[in-house]
């Protein structure tokens, strides 16, 4: 169990799919990979069957709101992570960069 | 014997390197083998994946002239000659880009798939993309 | 913890600098040790004494801040490609060999890699 951390869009770049073929534990979003949060995002379907595999699935809050993502956006059951969460994360599981 | 002997059989995780872009359109894997080369230098433990795009990296007979960046093909398999046991790729994401092994560079070369990938991914303590 | 970060991106061109300094930073506030921040590739530029982003965050400053709680090392070998020499290093940054990065491989319990693009 690994903390996965993906900081691409899903719209350019298929780095979730890539991490999803061995993903267990957590996948946190950071930069660029905030947007594979949204709603209407072409990851949906893969991050939700992640999620319904027990994988978590973390945003980092400070890249969302850069951006001006907020909760109406999101799709329902990632969790957002401020840094000093994601300092938890790192706690917990050794890290996996999918860059 | 010296106190300081590592005892026998204790084995250190192993340093993964993940190659998944493809040489030089980017810098990412000529500096991953550089990486490598240093790493296996300070006697680390390595090992190292192509998978997605980076099991182009393997392919023979690489170089154009005008262009002059090298043969990366034939860096990776002079890892051996360093210290690196094999160069694994991945045989899901050779047979989606239509590449069979013959296409690589004559080094020992061993195909995995996937659920070894996940394997050797939980087995490091660490792992970097390139 | 003992936490060891690469970093292979420059400054401005992609977020992944700003990741690396926040991460670190969070980590040292919940009081671990970042045993220290590898700049690799073009990650040595955020080492640059000369860069100027006025009206900006100013991402040399925020790595000498950095390297003032933990090390900042550059990777000579990089930091030769790009033209980056000793004298152009901003304070609290050192320029190293890859035994810096394997030291921190070594001893760390946690690993990170910023970069990309």
């Amino acid at each position: 169990m690994k903390l996965h951390i993906i900081s691409r869009s899903a719209s350019s770049h298929s780095d979730i799919e890539a991490a999803a073929r061995i993903a267990s534990g957590a996948l946190l979003l950071i930069e660029d990979g905030v947007l594979s949060a949204v709603n209407g995002s072409p990851a949906r379907e893969l991050l939700q069957r992640l999620m319904d595999e027990g994988v978590l699935v973390f945003a980092l809050q400070e890249d969302l709101e850069a951006r001006g993502l907020k909760g109406v956006f999101m799709l329902e059951g990632i969790r957002t992570v401020d840094y000093d969460g994601f300092v938890g994360l790192v706690e917990k599981y050794e890290v996996v960069p999918w860059l | 014997m010296s106190p300081e002997m590592p005892v026998e059989g204790t084995s250190e995780r192993p340093v993964l390197l993940l190659f998944r872009r493809p040489p030089y359109g980017t810098v990412f894997p000529a500096e991953g083998l550089r990486m490598a080369e240093a790493l296996l230098a300070f006697q680390l433990p390595v090992k190292a994946v192509f998978l997605e795009d980076g099991i182009f990296n393997l392919v023979k007979g690489q170089g154009n002239a005008t262009l002059a960046f090298g043969d990366l093909g034939a860096a990776f398999a002079g890892l051996i000659a360093t210290g690196l046991k094999e160069l694994l790729v991945v045989q899901e994401d050779l047979s989606a880009r239509r590449v069979k092994i013959e296409d690589l560079v004559d080094a020992p070369i061993r195909a995995i798939r996937v659920t070894e990938l996940r394997a050797l991914v939980d087995e490091a303590k660490v792992v970097m993309p390139f | 913890m003992k936490i060891g970060i690469l970093l292979m991106a420059g400054p401005y061109q992609h977020e992944a600098a700003d990741t690396a300094y926040h991460f670190a930073k969070a980590a040292l506030a919940r009081g671990h040790e970042v045993l220290g921040v590898f700049l690799y590739t073009d990650g040595v530029n955020v080492a640059n004494r000369c860069i100027a982003a006025p009206g900006h965050r100013n991402l040399a400053q925020m790595f000498s801040e950095l390297g003032a709680k933990t090390r900042v090392v550059a990777c000579g070998t990089c930091a030769r490609f790009r033209g980056l020499t000793k004298e152009s290093l901003s304070t609290g940054t050192t320029m190293g060999g890859m035994g810096a990065l394997v030291k921190f491989l070594q001893d760390c319990d946690r690993f990170l890699v910023f970069g990309g693009g």
